[in-house]
This record gives C-alpha cells, sequence and structure tokens, in this order.
C-alpha cells in the first residue's frame, strides 16, 4: 500500500487549516489501514444507489402522498359542504327555511282563528243590539191595540147612529161600519201575527246566539290548545336544534383549519422534488469522485485534492438535501399528526351532533302533529264561519219578517185612509150630512193615528233592517274572506307539514352521512401517517453517505492545497454553481410561481442555518494553456447567502 | 271619541279589530307593520295602540322599544295581542308600564275590557249573552 501523500507547501495559509486537522491527519497515519481506492469506489457506488434509491422511493411515497392529500383535499371539502348545508338547515337558513315557514304559517293560522271567533262574536253582538232593537218596536204593539179598540169604538157608534137613522140611510151606515171593522180585524190579525213572530224570532235568535256564543267560547279553549301544542312543538324543536347548529358551525371552523394545514402539506411536498434533483447532482459528483479515487491511491497530489474538495461539496449538499427533505418530512408528519388531532376533537363534534339531531328527531311528531293542529285550528276558523253563516241566516229571516210586516203595515195604513175617504164620499150624498161628517172626522183621525203608528213602527224596522244588512254584509265579506284564507291555510299546512318531515329526514341523514364521511377521512388520514416510510429512510441513506464524504475528506486533507488539474477545477466549480441553494431556490420559484416561492422560502433553510465546513479553503487550480478561457471560480460570495464552501 | 292605532300586518286582524272597535265607539286607524305605525304616530294623536308582536319590517317589539325611546310616546298604552305572549312579556315584563299583552285568539270582550280599562273608561263591555 502506498504511503500517505505529504501536503504540498506552497500555500502557506492552508497549513493554518490542516493545522486543525492535525489530531485526524495523525490518526489517519497511525491508524489503522486506510481503505483501498477500490473498496472506496465500492462504498460510493453503494451510497450512490442508496440515494437515487432513496430519491426514487421518497418520489413514490411523496406522489403518492400528494394525490392521497389532493382527495382528502377534495373529500374534506365535500364534508364541509355537507357540513355547512347542515348548519344552513339546521340554523333555518336554508332555501326551505321550513321552521320559518312553520311559524308564519302557524301565525297566520292564530291570526285567522282570531278574527274568524272575534267576528263571530262581534257579529252575535251586533244581532244582540238588533233584537234589543226589534223588542222596542215590538213595543208599537199596544199602540196598535189601542187604535183596534178606537175603531171597534168608531164601528159600534156608526151601528149605534144607523138605528137612529132611517132605513133608506142605515144601510151606508152599516156598510162604513163593517168596513171599519173588517180593518180593524185584519190590522190585529196582521200586527198580532208580526209582532208575535217577530218576538218568536228574536226568541229563536237569542237562543241560537247563547249556543254559538258557548261554541265559540269551546272553540277559543280548542284554539288556544292546538296554538299551545304547535308553539311548544315548534320552540321544542328549535331550542333542541340550536346547540346543533353552535356544534356545526363550531365544526365548520375547525374544518376551515384543516386547509391551511393540508396545503401546508402539499406545499412541503414540492420540496421532495427539489431534492430529488439535488440527489442525481450528488450522484453525479459521486461518479466524479468515483473517477478520481484511483489517483489518490497512486498518490496523485491532484486526484487527492479533487477528491478532497469534492468530497467537501458533496457533504455539503447531502446535508442541505437531508435538511431539506427532513424539514419537508417533519411538515409532512406534522401536518399529518394536526389533522389527526383536529380529526379527533372532529369526531367527537360530529358524533355528538349526529346524536343530538337523531335525539331531537328520534320521538319527534312535529309534521304529523303540526298539521293535526293547523287542521284543528283550520277546522276552528271553519266553525267559526259556520257561527258567521248562522248569524247570516238569521238575519235573512228577521230581515223578511220586517220587509213583510213593513209592506203590511203601510197597506193596512193605505186602507184605513181609503175607508175614510170612503165615508167622506158616502156622507156628500146623503141628506143627514152631519151625523156622516162626524163619521167621516172619526175615521180621518183613527187613520191618522194608525199612520203614525205605522210611521214610527216603520222607521224603527228600517234603521233594524238597515243594522242587518250592514252585519249580513260584513259577514258575507268574512266568510268568503276565511273561507278563501282557510283553503290556502290547509294548502300550506300540507306543504309545510311535508317540509317539516324532509326536515327531520334530512337533517338526520345528513348528519349521519357527514360524520360517515368524516370518519372515513380520518381513519385514511391516520393509515397515511402510519404509512409513511421515508423518514426512516432518510437515516439508512443520507448518514453512510454523509460519512463516507467526511472519511475522503479527511483521507484527503493532507493533499487539501494541492493544485487541481483545470479539468478537475472546471468540475468543481460546476458541482458548486450547480448545488447552490439558491439556485434551487430560484429554480423553484420560477416553477410554482411567487405564492409557492414565498413558501419554499419559507420551508428553505435559511441562509444562517447552513454551515458546510467551518473554514476557508480554496486550492488553486494549476495553470494551463486554457487558463484564460477556464471560468474563474466563484468568489465566495455567489455560493449563495449563508453558503461557505471556501 | 277615542283614537285606537290598529297595527297588525294580517289583514283579516286588521280589519276585525277596526270594525269591532269602530262598532264600540273608537275610531280606529289602521297600519300594517312598525313603519306605518310610527309614521301614523307622528301625524295624528293616537290615544291607545293595539298592535301585533310580529310583523315584518318592523316587529312590534321594535316598535314598543322605540316608542318608549321617546317621551311623548313613553306613556302611551299599548296593547299587545300576540300568539307568542309568553316571550313577549319575557322581553318587556307583564307588568310594564301601560303595556299590556294578550294571547290570540282573545275573545271580542275580553279585548274590549282591556282597551276599556287601558283608556280609563268606566263601565263593562257589553256582551250578548
Amino acid at each position: 500500500m502506498p504511503s500517505p501523500l505529504q501536503p504540498d507547501t506552497w500555500t502557506a495559509p492552508l497549513y493554518r487549516g490542516l493545522a486543525r486537522l492535525r489530531g485526524l491527519r495523525s490518526k489517519v497515519t497511525a491508524g489503522p489501514a486506510q481503505p483501498t481506492a477500490a473498496a472506496l469506489g465500492a462504498e460510493l457506488r453503494r451510497c450512490r444507489s442508496e440515494l437515487m434509491r432513496f430519491g426514487g422511493d421518497s418520489d413514490r411515497e411523496f406522489t403518492e402522498l400528494a394525490q392521497e392529500l389532493g382527495r382528502f383535499s377534495s373529500e374534506l371539502g365535500e364534508v364541509r359542504r355537507q357540513t355547512s348545508q347542515l348548519t344552513s338547515v339546521v340554523q333555518d337558513r336554508d332555501e326551505d327555511r321550513a321552521l320559518s315557514a312553520a311559524y308564519s304559517l302557524y301565525k297566520s293560522s292564530v291570526d285567522l282563528v282570531h278574527a274568524s271567533i272575534g267576528m263571530a262574536v262581534s257579529e252575535q253582538e251586533a244581532m244582540h243590539a238588533v233584537e234589543q232593537e226589534l223588542l222596542l218596536a215590538c213595543a208599537a204593539r199596544d199602540q196598535f191595540e189601542r187604535s183596534d179598540m178606537m175603531l171597534r169604538i168608531l164601528t159600534l157608534n156608526i151601528r149605534m147612529e144607523a138605528v137612529r137613522l132611517e132605513p133608506e140611510h142605515q144601510s151606508v151606515f152599516i156598510n162604513v161600519a163593517a168596513n171599519i171593522g173588517e180593518i180593524a180585524q185584519k190590522i190585529m190579525t196582521t200586527s198580532v201575527g208580526a209582532f208575535a213572530r217577530i218576538e218568536a224570532i228574536v226568541e229563536e235568535s237569542g237562543l241560537e246566539r247563547s249556543e254559538l256564543r258557548r261554541l265559540e267560547e269551546t272553540l277559543h279553549q280548542r284554539a288556544h290548545t292546538s296554538v299551545d301544542t304547535i308553539f311548544r312543538e315548534l320552540e321544542k324543536v328549535r331550542l333542541a336544534l340550536e346547540p346543533c347548529g353552535a356544534q356545526n358551525q363550531g365544526i365548520e371552523e375547525q374544518l376551515a383549519q384543516t386547509g391551511p394545514i393540508t396545503l401546508g402539506m402539499v406545499m412541503a411536498l414540492q420540496h421532495q422534488d427539489i431534492v430529488r434533483q439535488k440527489l442525481e447532482h450528488i450522484a453525479v459528483g459521486f461518479d466524479d469522485i468515483a473517477g478520481y479515487i484511483a489517483g489518490v491511491d497512486s498518490g496523485r497530489p491532484a486526484d487527492a485534492a479533487f477528491v478532497h474538495q469534492a468530497a467537501k461539496i458533496q457533504r455539503a449538499q447531502l446535508a442541505a438535501a437531508r435538511a431539506e427533505i427532513e424539514r419537508a418530512g417533519h411538515e409532512v408528519t406534522e401536518g399529518m399528526a394536526q389533522l389527526l388531532q383536529h380529526g379527533e376533537g372532529l369526531m367527537a363534534c360530529f358524533t355528538s351532533m349526529e346524536t343530538a339531531v337523531t335525539a331531537t328527531f328520534r320521538d319527534c311528531r312535529l309534521a304529523e302533529l303540526y298539521r293535526a293542529q293547523i287542521s284543528e285550528l283550520a277546522s276552528v276558523a271553519d266553525q267559526g264561519q259556520v257561527t258567521n253563516s248562522k248569524v247570516s241566516r238569521s238575519v235573512g229571516r228577521i230581515e223578511e219578517v220586517v220587509k213583510f210586516f213593513s209592506l203590511e203595515i203601510a197597506r193596512q195604513e193605505f186602507d184605513v185612509k181609503l175607508v175614510a175617504l170612503n165615508s167622506q164620499v158616502a156622507a156628500a150624498r146623503m141628506s143627514s150630512a152631519e151625523a156622516l161628517n162626524k163619521l167621516s172626522e172619526e175615521c180621518s183621525r183613527v187613520s191618522g193615528q194608525i199612520a203614525e203608528v205605522t210611521g214610527t213602527l216603520s222607521g224603527q224596522l228600517d234603521k233594524v233592517l238597515g243594522s242587518l244588512q250592514g252585519i249580513a254584509g260584513q259577514a258575507d265579506m268574512f266568510l268568503q274572506i276565511v273561507g278563501q284564507e282557510k283553503l290556502s291555510l290547509e294548502k300550506g299546512a300540507v306543504k309545510i307539514g311535508g317540509l317539516l318531515d324532509h326536515l327531520g329526514v334530512q337533517l338526520q341523514a345528513d348528519a349521519a352521512q357527514a360524520s360517515q364521511d368524516f370518519s372515513r377521512l380520518f381513519g385514511e388520514t391516520r393509515s397515511l401517517l402510519e404509512r409513511l416510510g421515508f423518514p426512516a429512510l432518510i437515516d439508512s441513506c443520507f448518514t453512510p453517505a454523509e460519512e463516507l464524504c467526511e472519511r475522503l475528506h479527511e483521507i484527503t486533507a493532507p493533499y487539501a492545497t494541492a493544485r487541481l488539474e483545470p479539468a478537475a477545477a472546471a468540475k468543481l466549480a460546476t458541482h458548486r454553481e450547480r448545488y447552490t441553494m439558491e439556485e434551487e431556490r430560484r429554480a423553484h420559484a420560477a416553477a410554482l410561481g411567487a405564492a409557492s416561492a414565498a413558501s419554499a422560502a419559507a420551508v428553505a433553510p435559511s441562509a444562517s442555518t447552513v454551515e458546510l465546513f467551518g473554514f476557508p479553503e480554496e486550492p488553486p487550480a494549476a495553470p494551463s494553456a486554457g487558463d484564460s478561457a477556464a471560468p474563474p471560480p466563484k468568489p465566495p460570495a455567489d455560493l449563495g447567502p449563508g453558503i461557505e464552501l471556501f | 271619541m277615542k283614537t285606537i292605532l290598529v297595527v297588525d300586518d294580517y289583514e283579516i286582524v286588521r280589519l276585525y279589530h277596526s270594525m269591532f272597535l269602530t262598532q264600540k265607539g273608537f275610531r280606529c286607524v289602521p297600519a300594517c307593520d312598525g313603519k306605518e305605525a310610527l309614521t301614523l304616530l307622528k301625524q295624528q294623536p293616537v290615544d291607545l295602540v293595539l298592535l301585533d308582536m310580529v310583523m315584518p319590517n318592523m316587529s312590534g317589539a321594535d316598535l314598543i322599544r322605540h316608542l318608549r325611546a321617546q317621551p311623548e310616546f313613553a306613556h302611551l298604552p299599548i296593547l299587545a295581542i300576540t300568539s307568542e305572549a309568553k316571550h313577549a312579556e319575557e322581553q318587556f315584563g307583564s307588568h310594564a308600564h301601560n303595556l299590556r299583552f294578550l294571547l290570540k285568539p282573545v275573545m271580542p270582550d275580553t279585548l274590549i275590557a282591556q282597551v276599556r280599562a287601558m283608556l280609563g273608561i268606566e263601565g263593562t263591555p257589553t256582551t250578548a249573552r
């Protein structure tokens, strides 16, 4: 085995660096036998192969991870959409707004019942007033009776007068008396009958009204029961859904936090591509070292110097690549861990929300009850309508009697006037004019009295008729409105009942679906984290390669300052240039765009953290014919911030 | 003649209250929501507000708060009729000054008795029996 090469001494300052390696050199010189170039070459190939395998394996794993994360992100988006929809339904902000619609229809039905019962009772009160007026009008019966008495007295008087007359004049008196008697009889018969009928109708109307009043009170109670029931049930569901809504919102917020985590992971995954490229470059570097390793064995200082410098560069690049892949790996595993941590909390929320929704609707008969109670309210409103129509009928009957009576008394008044006129005509033809004139005057007086009574009565009856027509008009209008409203109420109850049915089913299904989907995603995330193999690979692939570089660097340390051949110097320069972190970062930024560049900068090692070797070491390249054409080595400042190779 | 502002978004109820109270000798001014009620209150003197609680634009509760915040309406009698009286009472208290709540549906005699009581009108309402 050749003895270790002695360092050139042309560059004094380099001895200072070498002095720092003195201990190591003495170990190298005095220690166990150095590995042969063949052994080092084999080791280089093995390390190279391991690094390339790592590049391939991690590439596959990261690609798979990226695909999984993409799918995860999209499915999480779906879960978020489901949760958001669920929140909208729970908080009654969805398109159907079932609970609001139910409350609204509930209010309309209560209003309808309120107005329907109120109007029915109010019309009954108006009817009561009409009845009072009719009873007041019936007081006119006394006046009719007095007029009848006077007519009868008049008839008697005429007959008595007739007895005192000559026989040829008696027939006129007797005829007048008979006419007056007949009219008196007719008036009595008509008025007694009419008053009796009015009184009967008033009594009947009063009785019916009392019954209606009792019915309205029952309806009122029924309405209150329905109102309470509907309101209680709606409130029960609303209150039960309140915490579900809050919980769902919490879920949404937590889910929103998973977005940046996933994005961070996806961004971190992209560093693997950079690392893979670095590893390819390192492989080239290893190939170059392998090309010069034989020269070390054969004591060529220039080759040893190349190996020395190249090993340092590759060691630095390995460290940078390792740091980058470890950081990316850390971000991915950390992100996964965060997702799992969120997932634990979310799973609990999903389960709790699903339980709450199921509990709310398990025994909920809201829709069924709602339909039944709205139908009950509609029926109450309908009953109000029925009582209204009874009032209308009652009004109609009274109106009919009053009209008949008004006509009848007007006719009687006319008849009385006619008899008085006839008496005057007959008197004019008679010799005993005085008696007949007196008779005629009596007839006129009675006729006037009857006219006055009938006039007053007609006025009263007209007023009653006016009131009755007002009541009938209101009742008819209400019947019409309530009828229409009742129909729309019933239609609304069917529709909203359906919405409430759907609400329960939809909420339970949505909650179960969201919970199930998230549970599956959670399981997949956990399994993905468990499957990640690259963190373990990093150590097994990078450490031997790094150690080998260090060993090569140490072994060739005595030749650190040896002059490099121009070709070797050019290769080293290429390696230095190629591997600067700044260039990688720029290339990456150009590929990913400004946003990605920012993220890349955040995850890339900071300048201050990159340390290659802690001492300046720049061996001069051997002068050659092509020196002037060869690119000069870059000054350290060109290597990128924080990277100090030499 | 006392004037009552009848505020209700439901036309039938507005119509019923107006007809009924007119029948009982009051002058009625109808309004379909809180906003219209406020406008009318600024235009004419009103002795009592008969108010529905659940209405669009401006609810009964909002109108009460608005009126009570203004000195000229701070003591205006308000009779609120609602299908959720408990909620309303919880909001304003069941014995708030010059503010009463009735739970729909209300029988007319109860309604008129409350109106009269709040307006300080003597006598019980005439009720057909």
